[in-house]
């Protein structure tokens, strides 16, 4: 499935959400809690990451590096490009790339649908990480999540489903 | 039985041991097995195919050849030969008849190629190829024939393939390879497996079948010798007296008489094919095609060699001689009926052309390509699973860096350090897996996010700001380290956050006391 993470700037917070789900994928679980399958572990990738992924940190958060692998893009058409192949490869419990601030535009829409089919079919988790303002743009993502950090500790996550009309909200502690 | 040795005694019939003698006593002998069956390929042909990506089929087409004065017709297309064009024809008689045919020169150098390509291919059916003359392959096949399900079946893939491929061949099947190329030459598809049906079918053969010279088949009929059997009949001596001591040893050849040095064709350690476009092109779409032959070949050479390849040079020759070169590098050989196939290949040569800007037209392609030894296929589980799983990883970071470049995907790996820039590292392979696991130096909460290199922060007031100004909420802990290598620091971290709700990874430096931003949380 798809799911999209909308934030106001790279390192809101995303990368410590997404990563006790992460953490269990790269050693074997599944992403969902109450899954029984057990795949055995697959590979994480991270495309296109804003700042070097730091090991230690990614380590700290349990996830089993040598299960994480980062691709790094010149331009940012490359960026879905890579995302797709990830996704096509079958090879991947999870893909999450970082689109930038000048992200996929409108045109771009049935690409995404295409990487939306794409996880479903290889069973596999894409994350989209995607610049707030484009919070009301049309996306074939099922959940859509905006991330608002209202104080330090603290991650104020707005839930939007089937569309950009918020249907809930909320807070988590951040742990570090 | 044709002959007897006691109506017609002669000569040639006292250097017969007894072993191999069709009149062997004992009544009804188990069939003998041949400790040899040689398949023959015979592709007639073979001139006009080894040029044929050169011209379209649209025309009648004729390849020639001088002979003495003459320029005779060598091999003829279906169009040509439809309209009464045939081989052994003088070319102004063929023009007569159609005066819109195309000519071509005969070009041994292609037919090698082609012949050797040939060979190539074969040796997936048994390590015994042995290119013969005049576009013939001889396989040994004696013992490949439990494999391929008998002679038939074989036969039956053979001619299957050689058709894929675009040849057309006579096949035939003798326990000689001497007598398998005469039968195949002359068109005698039926198996000869044993020496009494040899001998039976040698008999019958007309001398005009064997390859021979026009003058030495002239001498032969003169004295009224029409078939190998007439010849077999003559005194050994006066044969070889008249004819020359070789072709006596090619009759001893064919009836298994005495032996027939061969050298099998041992495929190159380097694999080089060449594909002449049709015309110049710089299009994507119909180089990668051509490619994608050369590539299909290259699989067959790593089948047949159970070999394997680590990079493979793609060339692009233009027509003032300039070349554009790419090399395809695989992070692990890629060997036969791996994933690595020519697909896969192919595949990653379409990212390269994508991005490729030609300098101009292309007129020809090649590929090369230097074989390693000893890459047995990955196999497969009793289920059909591949053995090696990441197989489809390997594929995958091939294709990412085909098109992002060879750094572009790393793994990542902690390192035994207290520099936070220098406690972890990149892992060019990681699939092969970063090797030995260093310890981890401390349990300490570290960032998610490392900047590439630290941000030196501004000062109001003297507080450090990153979007507005930093509150440092925990900390400090120091970090002093690296005197030994020149690259010591002296610096005290903290974890701090701005208004905006970032939680930012800052230290301060001991010596200068200036503030950076050396990481982001979460």
């Amino acid at each position: 499935m798809l799911t999209e993470v909308l934030v106001s700037g790279p390192g809101s917070g995303e990368l410590g959400l997404l990563s006790p789900a992460l953490a269990r994928l790269t050693t074997g679980g599944t992403a969902g809690a109450d899954d029984a399958s057990d795949a055995g572990p697959r590979w994480v990738i991270l495309i296109a990451p804003p700042w070097i992924p730091y090991a230690p940190g990614l380590s700290w958060q349990g996830l089993d590096l040598e299960r994480v692998l980062v691709v790094r893009v010149r331009q940012s058409p490359e960026i879905l490009w890579a995302m797709d192949e990830t996704l096509r490869s079958g090879t991947c419990a999870a893909v999450i790339a970082w689109t930038g601030a000048t992200g996929p535009q409108r045109a771009e829409h049935s690409l995404l649908r295409r990487l939306h089919l794409l996880a479903g079919k290889q069973q596999a988790w894409a994350v989209l990480v995607r610049a707030a303002r484009l919070r009301r743009q049309r996306s074939p993502a099922r959940l859509r999540l905006e991330l608002l950090s209202p104080a330090p500790d603290t991650l104020q996550i707005e839930i939007f489903r089937n569309g950009w009309r918020g249907t809930g909200a909320v807070t988590v502690e951040r742990r570090f | 039985m044709t002959r007897s040795p006691k109506t017609q005694p002669s000569e040639y019939d006292a250097a017969i041991p007894p072993a191999s003698h069709p009149e062997w006593p004992g009544s009804a002998p188990p069939r003998p097995v041949p400790a040899r069956l040689w398949l023959c390929l015979y592709l007639p042909q073979l001139p006009l195919e080894a040029q044929a990506s050169r011209f379209g089929s649209r025309e009648p087409l004729a390849i020639c050849a001088e002979e003495g004065r003459h320029t005779l017709v060598v091999t003829v297309n279906a169009l040509a030969s439809a309209r009464g064009v045939h081989p052994g024809m003088p070319v102004t008689s063929a023009l007569a008849l159609v005066p819109e045919l195309v000519f071509e020169d005969r070009s041994p150098a292609l037919e090698a190629v082609a012949l050797s390509r040939l060979a190539r291919w074969a040796g997936r059916f048994t390590p015994a190829v042995i290119p013969g003359p005049d576009g013939a392959l001889l396989l040994e096949v004696q013992g490949s024939l439990r494999l391929f399900n008998g002679l038939e079946a074989l036969r039956a893939t053979v001619a299957r393939e050689l058709q894929a491929l675009g040849h057309e061949a006579r096949m035939a099947c003798a326990p000689t390879a001497r007598a398998a190329l005469w039968l195949a030459r002359a068109g005698v598809g039926q198996a000869v497996l044993t020496s009494v049906e040899l001998r039976q079918v040698l008999a019958s053969l007309p001398v005009s079948q064997l390859g021979w010279p026009a003058h030495t088949v002239r001498a032969l009929l003169q004295m009224g010798l029409g078939t190998v059997g007439d010849c077999l009949r003559l005194p050994r001596e006066g044969f070889a007296r008249r004819l020359g001591p070789a072709r006596l040893r090619e009759l001893d050849q064919a009836l298994g008489r005495s032996p027939e040095p061969q050298r099998p064709y041992v495929p190159p350690a380097r694999f080089m094919a060449r594909l002449e476009l049709p015309a110049e092109s710089a299009d994507a779409a119909l180089l990668l095609e051509g490619f994608r032959q050369l590539l299909q070949d290259l699989e067959q050479a790593l089948e047949s060699r159970q070999a394997g390849v680590r990079r493979v040079w793609c060339s692009l020759a233009h027509p003032d001689g300039a070349e554009t070169r790419l090399c395809l590098a695989l992070r692990q050989p890629a060997g036969p009926r791996a994933c690595h196939r020519a697909g896969h290949l192919a595949g990653l040569l379409r990212l390269r052309l994508e991005t490729l800007v030609l300098p101009g037209p292309v007129a020809s392609l090649a590929v090369q390509a230097d074989l390693e030894p000893g890459q047995a296929p990955a196999g497969t589980d009793l289920l059909g699973q591949s053995l090696r799983p990441d197989d489809g990883l390997q594929a995958l970071l091939e294709r990412l860096r085909a098109r992002l470049g060879g750094q572009a995907v790393q793994g990542l790996a902690l390192r035994a350090e207290h520099r936070p820039e220098h406690a972890w590292r990149a892992v060019a392979d990681p699939v092969a897996g970063p090797g030995a696991r260093e310890p981890v130096i401390g349990s300490r909460s570290r960032p998610v996010w490392l900047l590439p290199a630290p941000e030196r922060l501004r000062l109001i007031a003297g507080q450090p700001r990153w979007q507005g100004p930093l509150l440092l909420e925990h900390g400090p802990e120091r970090i002093e380290s690296g005197w030994w290598d020149g690259g010591d620091v002296r610096r005290d971290y903290y974890r701090a956050s701005n208004p905006r709700g970032a939680v930012l990874w800052v230290y301060q430096d001991l010596r200068s006391q200036d503030w950076y931003l050396h990481g982001v949380f979460g």
